[in-house]
């Protein structure tokens, strides 16, 4: 009986280990990426350039996701203006450890469109979430809110979009 | 070897080598479930002083933040400081910070530490190890599946999948369709 037991258990074992062959191709190919460093000031000044582009960032982390650890923010030298980083790479979370200290990224530029469209869409999803949790207010009126916010914000600056950049992160690097 | 002594030795040694997975992952699963009241991955403390130090942005430097910290009686060792605004300086300390309103000369300390034992399973759960543990756990939730199917046929008669167990299944598979269906 325990041979039995043990050759189903090691059988039925290599069997859901098999067919998960191929894990490190991308990490391979993000790897062989040249990652040129950048100020962050002249980043920001034209990050349209750097969309889509592997860059090397490095700042002062001036805040952590305290929750799950998936983004960070990083300030630039005169502490005028910061970037967003989110996780990827070697890193499925960031430590809220690193505040204070200065980090040097190596990641991809992304950037996010926000017009009419995008908004009208998350005003439905904040719609529909505040029917749902009606006994929630909290969480239903967080959503108006920002989603007014981003309203104002839109009509205040003018153009047809507004654009969040931020870097998602392959490589990172605690420097001090 | 018979299909029901089969399905019974899988289901039980299974069972047995997933117990502790199945544990972290449970405890886990409500401490996640749960973001929305408590903060499983740190215990955060915060208190608001008064300071009593005129300060200078275009003449700050690491000992005048030092000495902000001793007023503040925060003794952990000091990082760097910056100014978020006009208005506001931040100075970072080993778990944590200090935060003053330039205005009010008001100090908000925050102690951030993280929260053992929970922050670990979170770690887990979340799959933040990557590499072999995403085979481990991959494992894991097929093995779950196993559990659960070979569970099914424990039990012969009319307390088994072919009497009450077909209901209590049904019921169990019905309910989160309900749930589907109310909040989707």
């Amino acid at each position: 009986m325990m041979k039995q037991s043990i050759f189903l258990f090691v059988a039925a074992f290599v069997f859901f280990s098999c067919g998960n062959n191929s894990t490190t191709a991308e990490q391979n190919t993000e790897a062989a990426n040249e990652y040129s460093m950048v100020a962050l000031d002249e980043l920001l000044e034209n990050p349209d350039a750097y969309v889509d582009k592997p860059v090397k960032i490095s700042g002062l982390v001036t805040h952590v996701c305290r929750h799950g650890g998936e983004k960070l923010f990083i300030t630039t030298a005169d502490e005028s203006n910061s970037l967003k980083v989110t996780t990827g790479g070697d890193a499925s979370r960031f430590d809220v450890a690193y505040e204070g200290s200065t980090l040097e990224v190596e990641g991809v530029l992304k950037k996010l469109v926000i017009d009419d469209a995008y908004i009208a869409k998350m005003e439905d999803e904040a719609c529909a979430e505040h029917e749902i949790v009606e006994g929630e207010e909290h969480e239903s009126s967080a959503s108006m809110e920002q989603v007014e916010a981003l309203k104002a914000k839109l009509t205040e600056c003018g153009q047809e979009y507004l654009a969040e950049y931020w870097v998602e992160n392959v490589h990172h690097q605690v420097k001090n | 070897m018979k299909w029901r002594k089969i399905n019974r030795v899988l289901h039980r040694d299974f069972g047995f080598f997933f117990f502790g997975m199945t544990i972290i992952y449970a405890i886990s699963g409500i401490a996640l479930n749960h973001l929305h009241h408590w903060n499983p991955n740190y215990v955060i403390d915060s208190r608001t002083e008064n300071i009593k130090i005129h300060i200078d942005r275009t003449d700050f430097s690491n000992d005048r933040a030092l000495k902000i910290l001793e007023q503040v009686n925060v003794k952990s060792t000091y990082k760097q400081y910056y100014f978020p605004s006009q208005d506001e300086l931040k100075i970072f300390v080993n778990g944590g910070s200090v935060a003053i309103d330039l205005n009010t000369g008001e100090a908000y300390v925050e102690t951030i530490r993280r929260r053992p034992f929970f922050r670990e399973l979170n770690f887990l759960h979340y799959n933040n190890p990557r590499k072999l543990y995403t085979w481990f756990s991959d494992i894991f939730a097929s093995s779950l599946m196993l559990i659960a199917i070979t569970g099914l046929f424990i039990i012969k008669g009319k307390k088994g999948i072919t009497g009450r167990g077909a209901w209590l299944t049904i019921v169990g598979i019905l309910l989160p369709i309900v749930f589907l269906i109310g909040y989707l």
